[in-house]
């Protein structure tokens, strides 16, 4: 019963906090991730709360403790009645989401999402790290230019039930068949999730292809495991290992040589950039097709069709300049 | 005791164990031979070693699974203990401790968990699939806890000689399964303690009433099948040298897939070592030859659920026939 008490306690300290912080002059603007506490949307907040900064306005990120839809409503709601301005969310579930979406739009918030989309809700943008197809291209080009246009790839990629994956996976293929002739897609394969499972395609698609030009890894999950089937192999400099991994998952093998670069995106510059719309609509700015964003390297664009606004083109990380990055 | 006799005597019956392991060892030389008919790698020294230290991880937990099953237990929770026994390797790595320190760390950290599983299924007489699976929710709740969404990645490499060494020109995953198997058919077929273990599983109302210390036996079984979950947690590193999130996603199905596969009785029992061996064998050959001959890896699933569904009816034809309740 103590306990209890002191639960209410809390809670209606909280309400007091969040009724005080709702008087505060400064623009609100939150974002929901997916799930909180993982080094890639700390990343996010880091580059969020520099805009903040930059911009004068509030920035506030919570997001459920699993990757868990009730909980993410939760808190999305809760935004709301704390009266937050802008409010952006990496959704879990859109279905769930969509009559808060709705409800808060009714309310005068700003909705956007960001990092993920609901893009048959009501939200206003959706604020992209990149393009699916942006990031197929690249990953190949990269690829071709280290190793050469002719030869076979294979491709060790997640669970098939991901979506993006297999949209990356359609991109490579179709840049192949555009643009690159001599490439042959030899295989895909999909892992349980582990290293292991990833190092055993990636080990047993070598011993198929002695003239292996390349294999490339989907997921940040599969990366150590292609990288070391490398090594392993003694195949760093024969056989090159590339793929969609975070800077801590390739760093040591970027280093090595075993996978000389990685493809994504910047999730800080997502998070400025995130800030930036919100504050940017708050003071009645319009959306143009190409917007230079002070504080990012590269101009976001418009694609009206599917109003998404799209960070710059995909990040590169090699040996040069992999170590500034952790997450 | 007549009942305990009746169980060894069944638990003992040869030609019945021994079909299994014969039958499970044409179903590889069939799938090898469709294999090396389509792909010129498969035969290959260098082929049959990757399989071999791509096996050692299942083969290590599923001589441990064997025990458990055929003490008429199961832990669910395997995936879960190899993935807590890696994040206590890959902190210790990270806090600069030696490989001295850092192996006995994960076995007793994993030997800990399974001796929890046991006590719950002793002591607290929850069926051991639901205690279990409740440890394994707890366990990867750990996981994402202590390392969240990120990894534990760059650990140092002094281990995989256990994993990429030889000597005398046989790998040393071989050796290392040869260990585990030889200590665990000791004690299953050398040890008292094995035919306990076959007692409970054959009727535990039985053994406890011809005065076995069952809870006793069971806690020991559980912990030994911990510690090998964390010797597999060590030689995962060993190889990989990272703690990924998904860690020990598919080993516990698996495990008991082999088992099963190799001629184990679900409800105890019955059980032998050499055939999960083979069931390992299986698992990991299929898994190998699919990608040489350019099969889909879905189709893997395929095949190893279709074997056991087959196998697990004909136990339960055999079950029927001699008037076991199945």
């Amino acid at each position: 019963m103590k306990r209890f008490k002191g639960l209410i306690g809390a809670l209606a300290g909280t309400l007091a906090m969040a009724g005080a912080a709702a008087a505060q002059d400064a623009p609100q603007i939150a974002f929901i991730p997916q799930i909180a506490g993982i080094p890639y949307y700390v990343a996010m907040e880091e580059g969020a709360n520099r805009a903040a900064e930059e911009l004068g306005v509030t920035y506030v990120q919570e997001g459920p403790t699993s990757t868990n839809a009730a909980d993410q409503l939760r808190i999305f709601e809760s935004f709301v009645n704390q009266g937050f301005d802008v409010i952006a969310i990496s959704p879990l579930d859109e279905e769930s989401l969509r009559p808060a979406i709705t409800r808060a739009r009714e309310a005068g918030i700003i909705v956007l999402t960001s990092d993920a989309d609901a893009p048959n809700s009501d939200r206003q943008y959706f604020v992209a790290q990149a393009l699916d197809r942006d990031l197929g291209y690249t990953l190949l080009d990269e690829a071709v230019a280290r190793v050469g246009d002719t030869g076979k790839i294979a491709i060790v990629s997640d669970a098939p039930t991901i979506q993006s994956m297999q949209n990356w996976i359609a991109a490579i293929r179709e840049r192949a068949e555009t643009t690159y002739p001599g490439i042959e897609i030899v295989s895909v394969d999909h892992t349980d999730g582990t290293a292991a499972r990833a190092y055993q395609f990636a080990t047993d698609a070598m011993t198929r292809n002695p003239d292996l030009l390349a294999i490339l890894g989907m997921a940040s999950t599969t990366c150590p495991g292609i990288a070391q089937a490398v090594e392993a192999a003694d195949a760093i400099g024969t056989v090159l290992s590339a793929g969609y991994c975070s800077p801590n998952t390739a760093r040591e093998y970027i280093h090595s040589g075993a996978m000389p670069f990685s493809v994504l995106w910047n999730p800080a510059d997502l998070g400025y950039l995130t800030v930036w719309v919100g504050h940017h609509l708050l003071n009645g700015g319009t959306v143009e097709a190409t917007m230079d964003v002070p504080g990012l390297s590269a101009p976001a664009t418009y694609i009206p069709e599917d109003g998404i606004i799209l960070l710059g083109p995909p990040a590169v990380f090699t040996a040069e300049n992999v170590d500034d990055f952790d997450f | 005791m007549t009942s305990l006799a009746a169980g060894r005597r069944r638990f003992a019956a040869p030609a019945l164990r021994a079909q299994r392991e014969l039958a499970l060892a044409a179903a590889i030389l069939a799938v090898g031979i469709v294999f090396a008919a389509q792909s010129e790698f498969f035969l290959t020294e260098r082929n049959l070693v990757t399989v071999l230290r791509n096996s050692v991880d299942l083969a290590v937990i599923s001589a441990g699974m064997t025990l458990v099953i055929i003490m008429g237990g199961i832990d669910v929770s395997v995936g879960g203990i190899l993935a807590v026994a890696a994040i206590f390797i890959g902190r210790s790595y990270q806090a600069g401790l030696p490989d001295i320190l850092v192996v006995p760390i994960g076995l007793g950290a994993a030997a800990l968990l399974g001796f929890v599983n046991g006590m719950v299924c002793a002591k607290a007489r929850v069926p051991p699939i639901i205690a279990t699976l409740g440890s394994m929710y707890i366990f990867i709740a750990v996981l994402y806890l202590v390392i969240g969404g990120t990894w534990i990645h760059g650990l140092p490499n002094t281990l995989s000689f256990l994993i990429r060494g030889e000597l005398l020109g046989v790998p040393a995953g071989a050796f290392i399964i040869a260990g585990v198997y030889g200590l665990c058919w000791t004690l299953l077929r050398r040890q008292v303690w094995g035919r306990h273990l076959c007692a409970i599983g054959s009727n535990e109302q039985s053994a406890r009433l011809v005065g076995i210390n069952v809870d006793r036996v069971k806690i020991q079984a559980y912990t030994l099948l911990g510690a090998l979950a964390g010797l597999a947690a060590v030689l995962y590193v060993a190889r990989l040298r990272n703690v990924e999130v998904n860690i020990g996603t598919n080993i516990a199905l698996e495990a008991i897939a082999a088992t099963i596969l190799g001629g184990a009785n679900i409800r105890g029992g019955v059980g032998s070592l050499a055939g999960t061996l083979l069931g390992v064998l299986f698992i990991k050959v299929v898994q190998n030859g699919l990608v040489l001959i350019g099969v889909s890896s879905l189709w893997e699933r395929v095949i190893i659920g279709s074997l056991l569904i087959i196998v697990l009816t004909l136990d339960a034809v055999e079950g029927r026939r001699r008037g076991r309740p199945v």
